[in-house]
């Protein structure tokens, strides 16, 4: 394989990567606000409840293709399992998966091309 | 990397992939059983005053299912002969009469009326009610039910009306308020009237614990993959470097 064909396959892996990442991270945030309401605010409003849980049970199938295009990445660029665990984490921890996915793509971008 | 430390790391992610994947098997598995039982429609909760689970005007929720022990005079006012029901395979009739809750009961400190299924007869012997007076019963709140036009103009039996529904909210427009938004299935029935057998356990699937189950063996599958993935990488890199 030549080293454009490669490049453009770790470039449409990063992308969809990406895209993905800020779904994942914004349902997370979604799910976060709604568990916030009701456990820290205290409001009770069945509504506000059945929806969090169905953003919930939504974000966990996105949080399964994230999980597809991460592992995607993360077999192209052959980094460690550390950074995996770290990515993986970004769609269970609110906001870190825009943390992650900034200082990959900065990250990527700073790699000296061959 | 020595070839023996190699293999140690190899075996060591191999375990721990499999670790992970049968903790997420087991979760999986847990889930998969809390679809299947969650929807008893009697709840195995002890009896408590009606009081702990339930106030009048209020919105029935967590009270359904839940077992309750409630005291309280027989309205002075029209019971419903619930038609189009059947028991056992017999076609009945149910009687939902009106149960004014004592004051001290409800929680309130008003007194409010509570819908009560006091039990089912044969379709065609269709009766009054029967007791009257103070009473003190145990039952189980049921789902209210939609309100349905009434059905049958034939006149009914004295001190009656007709229904095929069991719904609080069309038994409010002729039964003094404040109302208890779900119906009282009572556990004791009267002289002439058995009470209906509880219902049984509903085997209703629980789409969200469905949901649940197939995220987490979905994960186990993705800790699999990953562990393979890398046994085959570590594997490949060792052997590369013993050629070269």
């Amino acid at each position: 394989m030549n080293d454009t064909a490669a490049d453009s396959k770790v470039r449409g892996a990063l992308a969809r990567y990406r895209v993905l990442a800020i779904v994942t991270g914004t349902f997370l945030l979604l799910v976060t606000a709604g568990v916030i309401l009701k456990y820290v605010a205290g409001v009770e409003n069945p509504t506000i409840d059945s929806v969090t849980s169905w953003i919930a049970i939504v974000h966990g199938w996105i949080f399964i293709v994230y999980l597809v295009t991460c592992v995607h990445v993360w077999i192209l660029k052959k980094w460690g399992l550390g950074r995996l665990v770290t990515m993986a984490l970004g769609g269970i921890v609110p906001f870190l998966s825009f943390v992650v996915e900034r200082r990959i793509a900065r990250e990527v971008a700073a790699e000296p091309t061959p | 990397m020595t070839r023996t430390r190699r293999a140690a790391a190899i075996v060591g992610i191999g375990v721990l992939g499999l670790a992970i994947a049968t903790a997420c098997g087991a979760l999986g598995w847990w889930q998969w059983t809390r679809s299947h039982v969650k929807a008893e429609i009697v709840a195995p909760d002890p009896v408590v005053p009606i009081a702990d689970v339930l106030a009048p005007a209020s919105s029935a929720g967590a009270a359904i299912g839940r077992r309750v022990s409630v005291a309280g005079t027989w309205a002075d006012v029209d019971a419903v002969l619930v038609t189009g029901r059947e028991v056992d395979g017999t076609p009945a009739v149910v009687l939902v009469r009106a149960l004014i809750v004592d004051a001290d009961l409800t929680g309130t400190g008003e007194s409010a009326t509570l819908p009560v299924v006091v039990g089912w007869r044969p379709a065609a012997d269709a009766t009054v009610p029967d007791d009257v007076g103070h009473v003190a019963l145990t039952g189980y709140f049921r789902a209210p039910e939609e309100a349905r036009p009434a059905p049958d103009p034939a006149p009914a039996p004295p001190g009656t009306r007709w229904s095929t529904t069991i719904s609080p909210s069309e038994l409010a427009q002729f039964w003094p308020a404040p109302m208890y938004s779900a119906p009282l299935a009572s556990f004791e029935g009267s002289a002439s009237w058995a009470a209906l057998p509880p219902p049984p356990p509903q085997r209703d699937l629980d789409f969200r614990s469905l949901a649940y189950a197939l995220e987490w063996w979905a994960f186990g599958g993705f800790a699999l993959f990953v562990a393979a993935r890398l046994m085959r990488d570590n594997g490949r890199t060792s052997a590369r470097k013993e050629i070269t």
